[in-house]
């Protein structure tokens, strides 16, 4: 197991813990109609988490999850429902439906397979989209599915509503309910697939360049949280046990929505958080909204003030409280930072002093005694052209890099050297010519195959998944296979071990440059490509970048290409250089050769004459 | 289908066509500015809907109505702006959205409280029920100026946007927003503008609307707002041709799902036709005019 | 370091002690400039050395951390992009950035978009006679012109403000060198039309041959400055800031 998860278990427990207390002081206390209320906020909370695991790790809206809810619902009702009735109320149903009578679980679970069903029907289309395109979708399947449930009278009753499910939900099971839901849900949140969601949630080009499917991580992110919301409707209409479908419209979506964005969307804790807030203001404004009698005054009815009044508060949040009430961290998290322990929190300032880093860079040494470079070509690129709306970036720029090769890659602004690497690992389609890596023809492969494929690579302008800890960085973009051990090692490795807890954008450049190579380098990747790894720092922070470069090609056996301005970490660090002009390859060979080549200064300084 | 049905459901499909073309273009004009998806744009054509009833209800003639209507759409549209979205000028997209989900459930809580709660009748004109002959073809008044006006609007838009320094400040910061204030273009001012076209679209789409359906009601800007979405998800979010072009289609679809689907299949018109849509959007994520790549 | 030549009179833009910072990154550290009416001044320097900041901070687009930025005597640090045009500054950005779905007649008129006079017309007049090729292309959509005509269509678009200093970043970039001519030579006759020019530029002999000063930024710093003639002298130490042979800055 590893320590995410352990650590996800621990604030499950504290979750846990508050929630069975709850239950046991309205068990041991509460009146009939408290039980309700309790029975009520604990089903709310479970579609609360159910939201959270989609919206909260994807970071897209959905307006459309109340229809999932709704599926859930009918299709537990539908099998709940003693058989006498439905033949009286909905006696056109198919022969194994009138006869089903199912019990608890067996309704859960068949309303749960239900509602995922849905969700994979409609889901690969939405997963697909941009995101607010994605919102208006979800927005059309809540529609779409309240058309159908309302509309539906052989089997839903329409707008008359079903009625007579048996009352299976008690408060207990309720409770039962809401702790399976927020255990899957934590899980769900700290596990690979979650976390690579979260990756997507962040920044969907660095995820893409450390082999995530962006698509599919949102879909499966839509299926689990569907199945939590079918479970949860099936339970519900357990609960209430007559019901018609604008039960599971537009109120609903509002409703979670409101508890979610206030509590704090990206963590399971702010959605159990947001749950109960809510759930208590609400109590309070409704005794308002009937009309209460103060001093022999009766104040009028009020409609809606319940709404109006969440609604207030959502804006309140969003402008003051970005990321709701609890934030982003988690109770655990919250717990270890009342407690001041080390180790860094989400709250962390940034670091403006580059920080000595323990561990890094051994004493600097020249680092370019080279190693054996192989003959075999392990990246190719043959003649690549790429063009953008009439401009070519590239005009047919063949690269070759061999085994255990450290090959720079440099020349003037605009020149196509970002455009190459871009192409080369997937991120561009090249409009002409051929990539291949390592023997394969990986020609016009999106980026996550291309790194699946043993490609990783670092970006000109700092791309990392500003909102995750560093260790989560690491972490979404191990491979399957490597554990914690290998995830400590990598960040020992690049100095970052101490600041595993801090967000990424948090750190300081220097470490945030790091990070970024750390993010590469838990690849194992065959091909390393850094833009301009370099950027930004101080001689000594690019003395040690140079140190650590030369020592990871060692260590990973890895080939690497590295594009930089600092022409003396270039001259250093490279075996072979390439220099770009205008698209085209303009000088190769050794670094100090290259450097002395007329076209090299030219390209830099410029001509003299018009050519 | 006789040849006269035929033109009178192609003066439907324009009618209502248009009328998602409005509702539509008013939510992309904002988009293209702020890249902001507004939900509570659909508040916009209620609160239109709501200055007719009340002035309705002061006996005013509908013309009148009309008039009143228009304006106040434009002035609740460019106070949303001021008091839900100017303080999140810089939050996320994401963020944004939330912002003004609640903002429509503020608005339709509002006149709930304030007005009622329950659906209220607006009158209209009667001869909107009236039939014309034209070239021997009876076809329905209220289609007609439906369509007639809507088109008005899309090309009074056009000229705008293409002739007056407004509009050419509004097509730049829509395609470069950091680089038209370079060049000059006030930020404030095109972001208000943006607003005011957008409530002036929702309103006049919202007179057209309601002469429709003859009612209003709290949540009756879910209708139009959903519309507005999937046309100009469907045209490519962020293109105004393909917003109009999203909101024709629709209306479209509609009318010839109206006429082909069997009696018993009407109660899911509206769900045939978001999958229709959805189905488009699997093989074209990007939108019929939406060039940019997913990401 | 060599001796900065003494303009005449008050500078129409002083920039002193600029810091920018974005986010933890420092990519100005404290960078002083004075540009005198009538002038060309360039400044030089590798790639991320903050060049393109430095005009970016002028031109009101970011908001430095430290330090004044004076046009004509009076503060200009701190105001939004499109009141810095007002005041006179436009800015010519990196990559051209033309509106593509505008034509070529519309990005010259929406870069008259600050102005309220009846001069536009005339401007618009004499842009497109100083750039034959624009006149032919008027009613083209900008986004289909080559580059070379983009940079043209940019800074006609900047020169409709009828501003009082010009800030050009990398005009040469990605341009043929034929185009990379004719653009040195349109900024030369810029300066004739009493325009003043602050020009941030990759390609060092060009720019020097254009400009009276130059300073030379390395890392965020001014790490030499003089006049074009001085500079142009002291090719090596310029060779030695860009390639870094020999130790940085």
């Amino acid at each position: 197991m590893n320590r995410r998860v352990r650590e996800a278990l621990g604030g499950w427990a504290i979750l846990a813990a508050a929630l069975v207390a709850v239950a046991g002081l309205t068990a041991a206390f509460g009146t009939a109609p408290l039980r309700r209320t309790v029975t009520d906020f604990f089903l709310i909370a479970l579609l609360v988490v159910g939201l959270q695991a989609f919206v909260g790790n994807s970071g897209i809206v959905s307006f459309g999850h109340a229809a999932f809810v709704g599926i859930g619902a009918y299709a537990a009702a539908l099998l709940t429902i003693p058989a006498a009735l439905k033949e009286q109320a909905l006696p056109e149903l198919p022969g194994w439906l009138l006869r089903a009578e199912l019990g608890l679980l067996p309704s859960v679970a068949a309303a749960t397979v239900t509602a995922l069903i849905v969700a994979a029907a409609v889901g690969g289309a939405i997963a697909r989209m941009r995101e607010l395109a994605m919102a208006m979708a979800t927005l059309a399947l809540l529609v779409l599915v309240h058309a159908v449930l309302a509309n539906w009278d052989s089997v839903t009753r329409g707008g008359y509503g079903i009625y007579g499910v048996p009352g299976n939900t008690t408060m207990w099971v309720a409770l039962v309910g809401v702790l399976a839901g927020t255990l899957i849900a934590r899980l769900y949140r700290a596990s690979g697939p979650g976390l690579r969601l979260q990756a997507t949630r962040e920044d969907p080009l660095p995820a893409r360049s450390v082999g995530v499917h962006v698509a599919a991580a949102r879909f499966g992110g839509l299926l689990l949280s569907a199945a939590i919301m079918g479970a949860g409707g099936a339970l519900f209409a357990q609960h209430i046990l007559a019901f018609d479908p604008d039960q599971f419209f537009f109120t609903l979506t509002f409703t979670t929505l409101a508890m979610l964005v206030i509590g704090g969307r990206e963590s399971v804790t702010g959605a159990v958080a947001g749950a109960g807030l809510v759930a208590v203001a609400q109590e309070l404004l409704r005794t308002v909204e009937l009309g209460v009698v103060v001093a022999g005054v009766r104040i009028p009815e009020l409609p809606g003030i319940v709404q109006l009044s969440v609604a207030v508060l959502i804006i309140l949040v969003l402008v003051f409280r970005p990321a709701g009430l609890v934030g982003r961290a988690e109770i655990e998290e919250l717990v270890r930072r009342r407690r001041g322990s080390p180790g860094g929190t989400r709250e962390d300032g940034p670091d403006r002093e580059g920080a000595v880093i323990p561990g890094a860079a051994p004493a600097p040494r020249r680092p370019t005694v080279a190693r054996p470079v192989g003959d075999r070509a392990v990246l190719r690129a043959v003649d690549a052209t790429m063009d953008f709306a009439g401009l070519r970036a590239l005009a047919g720029v063949t690269l070759e890099l061999r085994e255990g090769e450290i090959l720079g890659l440099i020349g003037p602004n605009g020149s196509g050297k970002t455009t190459l690497l871009n192409v080369v690992s997937g991120i561009h389609r090249p409009t002409g010519g051929r990539v291949e890596l390592g023997g394969r023809d990986v020609t016009g492969w999106p980026a996550h195959r291309v790194a699946r494929l043993g490609l990783a690579r670092t970006f000109q302008n700092i791309r990392l998944f500003a909102g995750l800890t560093v260790r989560e960085n690491v972490q979404a973009a191990a491979p399957r296979g490597v554990g914690d051990a290998g995830v400590d090692e990598v960040l020992l490795d690049l100095g970052l071990a101490d600041r595993e807890g801090t967000p990424a954008a948090a750190l300081p450049y220097g470490l945030q440059r790091r990070l970024e190579i750390a993010r590469a380098v838990i690849r194992r990747p065959a091909v390393l490509l850094l833009d301009e790894p370099a950027a930004g720092m101080n001689e000594a922070e690019s003395e040690e970048l140079l140190v650590t470069i030369a020592r990871l090609r060692e260590e990973l056996g890895c080939a690497v290409v590295v594009i930089d301005h600092d022409f003396r970490l270039i001259l250093r660090l490279c075996d072979r250089v390439q220099v770009l002009n205008e698209g085209r390859t303009i000088a190769e060979g050794a670094p100090g050769d290259v450097a002395r080549a007329p076209a090299v200064i030219e390209a830099y300084l410029g001509t003299i004459r018009p050519a | 289908m006789s040849p006269e049905e035929l033109v009178q459901q192609l003066v439907n499909a324009l009618s209502l066509g248009a009328i998602y073309a409005l509702f539509a273009l008013g939510l992309a004009v904002v988009f293209s500015v702020l890249g902001l998806l507004n939900f509570a744009y659909g508040e916009l054509v209620t609160v239109s809907g709501y200055a007719m009833l009340l002035l309705a209800r002061r006996d005013l003639p509908f013309w009148a109505m009309v008039v009143g209507a228009v304006p106040v759409a434009i002035a609740i549209s460019m106070a949303m702006e001021f008091v839900a979205f100017r303080p999140l000028r810089r939050a996320s997209p994401v963020v944004r959205l939330f912002s003004s989900f609640a903002l429509a459930v503020i608005i339709q809580n509002l006149i709930r409280q304030l007005i009622s709660p329950r659906p209220q009748g607006v009158p209209v004109p009667e001869f909107f029920n009236d039939a014309v002959r034209l070239g021997g073809v009876r076809i329905g008044v209220l289609p007609l100026l439906t369509a007639a006006i809507g088109g008005a609007c899309l090309v009074g838009l056009s000229v705008f946007l293409k002739r007056s320094r407004a509009g050419l400040a509004m097509r730049a910061a829509s395609q470069d927003f950091a680089v038209s204030r370079l060049v000059g273009v006030r930020a404030d001012r095109v972001i208000s503008l943006a607003f005011a076209i957008s409530g002036a679209l929702a309103g006049i789409a919202g007179v057209l609307w309601v002469s429709r359906r003859t009612s209003v009601s709290p949540t009756m800007g879910f209708g139009p707002v959903l519309k507005a979405f999937v046309a100009t998800v469907l045209g490519g979010l962020g293109n105004l041709s393909g917003a109009v072009l999203g909101g024709f289609f629709l209306g479209a679809l509609e009318i010839v799902l109206e006429v082909v689907l069997p009696a018993a299949w009407r109660p899911f018109l509206d769900a045939i036709a978001l999958s229709i849509v959805v189905c488009v959007l699997y093989f074209r994520p990007q939108g019929i005019l939406g060039g940019t790549e997913l990401t | 370091m060599a001796e900065v030549p003494r303009s005449e009179g008050a500078p129409l833009l002083a920039v002193e002690e600029l810091v920018v910072a974005y986010g933890p990154v420092r990519a100005l550290h404290g960078v002083s400039l004075e540009v005198f009416p009538g002038e060309i001044v360039a400044v030089l320097g590798p790639n991320g050395a903050g060049k393109s900041t430095l005009l970016k901070a002028i031109a009101g687009a970011v908001a430095p951390a430290e330090g004044r930025i004076l046009h004509a005597g009076r503060r200009i640090d701190g105001l939004p992009p499109e009141e810095v045009v007002r005041r006179g500054v436009a800015l010519v950005p990196e990559g051209r950035m033309v509106f593509p779905r505008l034509t070529v007649r519309e990005n010259l008129e929406v870069g008259a978009i600050s102005r309220r006079d009846a001069g536009i017309g005339e401007d618009l007049e004499r842009v497109l006679s100083m750039f034959p090729v624009l006149r032919e292309r008027a009613g083209q959509l900008a986004g289909t012109l080559s580059g070379g005509e983009q940079q043209m269509l940019a800074i006609g678009r900047a020169l409709m403000a009828r501003p009082s200093l010009v800030l050009l970043d990398e005009p040469s970039l990605g341009l043929a060198p034929i185009v990379v001519h004719r653009v040195f030579e349109l900024i030369a006759r810029m300066r004739q039309d009493g325009v003043t020019v602050l020009l941030v530029e990759q390609n060092v002999h060009r720019a020097l041959e254009v400009a009276d000063r130059a300073s030379v930024l390395a890392v965020g710093r001014v790490v030499l400055s003089g006049s074009g003639e001085e500079l142009r002298r002291a090719e090596g130490r310029l060779e030695r800031a860009y390639l870094g042979i020999g130790g940085r800055a």
